[in-house]
């Protein structure tokens, strides 16, 4: 398996905040998004990035560096146990941020097509607003205010789900 | 020796003891370092150059024309800290403002109000309604962030009425101090404001920027529960859910939903011997399908299988070279619904050398989507190993109950006989409080009750051959229905 090695492609992403990242080619195709542009060969020079911020890059690349370091399934059926548990704990620890990150985050991954990372970021949004009620979800995800429900319409759903749980 | 083997053993603890300590330390460094990390990333986010796009005002015209800078122009912004501590208190201001609730006792100015006063202006549009919502006859009391210049930010709170005003800083402790003030005497009171008080954990990110499709993702790994909470959180993710896409993307069923149709009526030119109706929500499409399945009483003739989907709105005969063979029978009771099929208990009835007859069980499916029916064997080794299960239950009832099943805590569903005998009402008996909990389904036939594994439910409301037959409920709950 090839993992960092020195003589491998390297790739230079660059944040909205004009940071630029170098980082090995290997790191970059865990982002479908690149890893498109490099196979139509439009990634030549820097990656202009225009969205996201550099910390919220930092972290993603963070994140492909690791999971581009850790052996793929598909390399080898038996893998070690231990590099799945340690994966595992990474992404758990790696989740460990606060609301607006994991929003900007989940943002940048679903722009940069990284699979992995977007069902990392839905699922720790998902655990954090699980048993949560309507009014603390609003809270926790910062729902456009002008989006509510009618008063009419709240309680119609509420009826509408008492029906089938209470 | 023994002296030696106690000093190493002292020494060993030392290192022990050491290497705790560096890791506490580590670990507290670590904990420094993640904060200073969020910190950036809070100046280098989306908010922080929105605030900062609306602070750039930096010259005010007076009334004669000329121009003076405001204290934060050009010298004071380019003062990187104060600058971050502005945008800080901007946007605490803004977020507490928009977390106002409606009938809140107090209100906010920015940073900008104490400033313009500073300059001798009276900026009453905070105060009347014009550019706020909240005017302040409405409120109790305000709340101002102020600069000392070139220092740092604390918090003003003015009392309206007793025009008493109490600074809020985040530093020093100072003693109160009394000014004269034009209104009332003004009292000055420092208070420490715990320092999460002004944090940026206050600044939520807008789900608005994260596209729906992705948003729906979040929804769909919740549980059906919360999933109907979702319903009620904001139009957009309610009309969003409430979709045939969701349910088919995320195999979440609102139990809420129900489709009505009209089902024609067929009758058999044969004589059955047993007939019954299975149901179940194709899934890959969502089409309901009924499914009704004749025994003759000839064990010779064959089932007759009609299928009745509600996008066809028609039943339709199944060929005979699709059914099983004659002799096969279905426990109806069995029936149970998983992915794209319906499965029941099958058997057939062999008769042995000497006359017995035995029967011989297999596992029967049929496939919503191909319309096939499948003999599945049961494997011996799973017959040897089926679970019996023993539970000894002591429900105290002066009448015969009848145990129909039992839910996710293992309190029992029981059957209670009215005192004619005939009907009988559906209870849950909570073992853990010695309660009966009725299930509020209407009396039924004594008897009448089951319990099946099946989440798809079908409700036929009037039928004209009087024949009753099962009403799906929630929770694999059923009644019969006439």
């Amino acid at each position: 398996m090839s993992t960092s090695s020195s003589s491998s492609k390297k790739i230079v992403l660059k944040s909205a905040d004009n940071e630029t990242f170098e980082i090995d080619e290997i790191v970059a195709l865990e982002s479908q998004a690149i890893k498109n542009m490099i196979e139509d060969e439009c990634a030549d020079n820097v990656i202009p990035l225009g969205n996201i911020d550099s910390k919220t890059l930092s972290k993603i690349i963070e994140y492909c560096k690791k999971h581009a370091e850790s052996p793929k399934k598909d390399d080898n059926a038996d893998i070690d146990e231990k590099a799945v548990e340690d994966l595992k704990s990474f992404d758990a620890e790696f989740a460990k941020v606060d609301m607006p990150l994991i929003q900007d985050i989940l943002m940048a991954a679903n722009f940069l097509n990284i699979d992995n990372l977007i069902g990392l970021m839905c699922r720790t949004i998902a655990d954090r607003i699980k048993g949560k009620t309507p009014e603390e979800i609003r809270k926790i995800l910062n729902i456009n205010k002008n989006d509510l429900l009618s008063p009419e319409q709240e309680a119609k759903a509420r009826e509408e789900n008492s029906w089938a749980f209470d | 020796m023994e002296e030696q083997k106690i000093l190493e053993k002292e020494f060993l603890n030392v290192l022990i003891e050491e290497k705790n300590r560096r890791l506490e330390k580590e670990k507290m460094l670590k904990i420094e370092r993640e904060k200073k990390k969020a910190k950036i990333a809070f100046y280098n986010s989306e908010h922080w150059k929105r605030a900062k796009a609306d602070i750039k005002v930096e010259k005010r015209s007076h009334k004669d024309g000329a121009e003076s800078l405001f204290d934060w122009s050009q010298k004071f912004v380019q003062a990187q800290k104060i600058k971050h501590l502005l945008t800080h208190i901007e946007l605490w201001v803004e977020y507490m403002l928009h977390f106002r609730p409606d009938d809140a006792d107090w209100t906010m100015v920015t940073a900008y109000f104490v400033q313009l006063l500073l300059h001798d202006s009276i900026p009453v549009w905070y105060a009347n309604g014009e550019k706020y919502q909240m005017t302040w006859g409405d409120v109790e009391q305000v709340y101002m962030p102020i600069n000392e210049k070139e220092k740092h930010w604390f918090l003003a709170h003015f009392h309206i009425r007793t025009g008493v005003a109490m600074f809020y800083d985040s530093g020093d402790k100072h003693d109160p101090e009394w000014r004269p003030c034009s209104y009332t005497h003004t009292q000055i009171t420092i208070t420490k404001i715990p320092s999460n008080f002004i944090s940026q954990e206050n600044y939520l990110a807008m789900s608005d920027n994260i596209p729906i499709e992705v948003q729906m993702d979040i929804i769909g790994r919740l549980p059906v529960k919360c999933v109907a909470q979702c319903r009620s959180v904001c139009k957009l993710w309610k009309a969003c859910i409430d979709t045939l896409h969701f349910t088919a993307r995320f195999g979440v069923r609102m139990h809420a939903r129900s489709v009505g149709t009209f089902i024609p009526y067929v009758t058999l030119t044969q004589e059955y011997e047993k007939r019954f109706l299975a149901f179940r929500i194709r899934p890959d499409n969502l089409d309901p399908t009924m499914l009704k399945i004749s025994f003759p009483f000839n064990p010779q003739g064959p089932w007759t299988v009609l299928i009745f989907t509600f996008s066809s709105r028609e039943w339709r005969i199944l060929e005979q070279q699709f059914l099983l063979p004659h002799t096969v029978r279905i426990k109806k009771s069995s029936q149970a619904t998983f992915g794209g099929n319906i499965y029941w208990c099958g058997y057939e009835t062999f008769f042995a050398n000497y006359g017995m007859s035995y029967k011989s069980y297999a596992i029967i499916s049929f496939d919503l989507v191909r319309h096939r029916f499948q003999m599945i064997d049961i494997p011996d080794q799973l017959l040897r190993q089926l679970p019996l299960p023993f539970k000894l239950l002591n429900v105290p009832s002066p009448t015969e109950l009848r145990l129909i099943g039992f839910n996710e805590n293992s309190d029992p569903f029981i059957e209670v006989p009215n005192e004619d005998g005939c009907a009988a009402n559906l209870v849950l008996y909570k073992v853990a409080t010695g309660n009966f909990q009725p299930m509020g389904i209407p009396e039924g036939d004594a008897g009448s009750f089951i319990i099946n594994p099946f989440c798809d439910s079908l409700l036929l409301q009037t039928h004209k051959d009087k024949m009753v037959y099962y009403v799906g409920g929630f929770d694999g709950l059923f009644t019969m229905f006439n």
